[in-house]
C-alpha cells in the first residue's frame, strides 16, 4: 500500500486504516455483481420501464409478485416495497460465486462468523450492518431462476434502448463506515481506499474487488445525488456495448 | 438521451467523464451507464 494511501486512510480514522492494512482475501471465489434487487412502489410499472430499456426477457416468480428483468448476463429482481424502512430503492445485492456449492458457502460464512440464511431455491443471504442484504449465489444465476419463475410475455415492445454487458460497479452508502468496512472485509477481502473521482460529491470511496468489478462504500450523506438518504445502494453502474465503426 | 426520457427515466448529468449517462427509474433508483468501447 502506498504511503499516500495510508495517510489518506489515517484521515478517515484508525479503524479504516486497520481494516485496509489487514491483508485478507475473500473466502469466496466471486465472479461479480450478478443481480440487484429493487424494492419498488409498482412492480408492473417498473417491469415495463426496465424491459423497455433492457429488453423484454422477463420472468415472474411462480409463488409471489417478484419479477425479473434480464439485463445482459445479469438481471434486476423487482419486488413490492412492502414495509421496508426508507421506501423504494435497491436493497439487495447478488454476488456470483464460481462453482457455487451451498454447503461450502455456508461453511465459509460460519468460518468468518457471519450469520446467514438459506434462500429456498436460491443462494445464501447475509445482512450487512445497515440491514442491506447480500445474496451469495451461483454466477449467472438467471439460469437458476427457471426453477421457481417462469418466462412471461412483457408488454414492452420494440428494440431495447441499451444492451448491457455487465454490472461493472456498485456504490453503497453506509451509516457507519467502520462497521461496514469490517463487515465487507470479511466477506469480500481487503478494501482499498480510492480517491474520489473529479466530479464525486464525496471525499473517497472504500473499494472492494468483486471478481473484476468494483464494490464501494461511501459514508452516508456523501452519495452523489441523494442528500439525506438512508443507507443502501446509492447507484449501480452498467457497461453497454458501444460499437465504434471503423475505429 | 431522449429515448430514456421517453420511457419515463429522469436523465441526470453524467458523473464521470461525460461519456456515459445516468438515469433514475420511477422510484428514484439510479443507474450509471458507461460505454464499453469495442473497436
Amino acid at each position: 500500500m502506498a504511503r499516500r494511501e495510508v495517510l489518506t486512510l489515517l484521515d478517515t480514522g484508525a479503524f479504516a486504516a486497520r481494516a485496509a492494512l489487514a491483508a485478507t482475501n475473500s473466502p469466496f471465489d466471486l465472479t461479480g455483481i450478478d443481480h440487484v434487487t429493487l424494492s419498488v412502489s409498482d412492480v408492473d410499472k417498473s417491469v415495463m420501464f426496465y424491459s423497455r430499456i433492457y429488453g423484454a426477457t422477463v420472468m415472474k416468480d411462480q409463488k409471489g409478485p417478484k419479477s425479473y428483468v434480464k439485463m445482459g448476463p445479469h438481471y434486476l429482481a423487482i419486488s413490492r416495497v412492502g414495509k421496508r424502512k426508507g421506501g423504494p430503492g435497491a436493497y439487495q445485492i447478488g454476488l456470483g460465486v464460481r462453482n457455487f456449492q451451498l454447503s461450502e458457502v455456508k461453511h465459509s460464512l460460519d468460518q468468518i462468523d457471519i450469520p446467514h440464511h438459506e434462500v429456498k431455491g436460491g443462494g445464501v443471504l447475509v445482512a450487512d450492518p445497515d440491514g442491506n442484504l447480500v445474496e451469495l449465489w451461483a454466477e449467472n444465476s438467471w439460469n437458476e431462476l427457471g426453477k421457481s419463475a417462469s418466462l412471461i410475455s412483457s408488454p414492452a415492445r420494440g428494440e431495447p434502448l441499451l444492451r448491457p454487458t455487465t454490472i461493472n460497479h456498485l456504490l453503497l452508502a453506509v451509516s457507519d463506515t467502520a462497521k461496514s468496512t469490517a463487515f465487507y472485509e470479511r466477506l469480500l477481502g481487503s478494501p482499498r481506499i480510492t480517491a474520489a473521482r473529479p466530479r464525486d460529491n464525496f471525499s473517497q470511496r472504500i473499494g472492494f474487488r468483486v471478481g473484476k468489478y468494483q464494490f464501494s462504500l461511501a459514508p452516508l450523506n456523501q452519495g452523489i445525488h441523494k442528500s439525506g438518504q438512508l443507507p443502501g445502494v446509492d447507484h449501480f453502474g452498467i457497461n453497454k456495448l458501444l460499437l465504434i465503426m471503423g475505429g | 438521451m431522449k429515448e430514456l426520457q421517453d420511457v419515463g427515466a429522469k436523465v441526470l448529468p453524467p458523473i464521470e467523464d461525460g461519456s456515459g449517462v445516468d438515469f433514475l427509474d420511477p422510484d428514484g433508483v439510479r443507474t450509471q451507464v458507461e460505454p464499453l468501447r469495442n473497436t
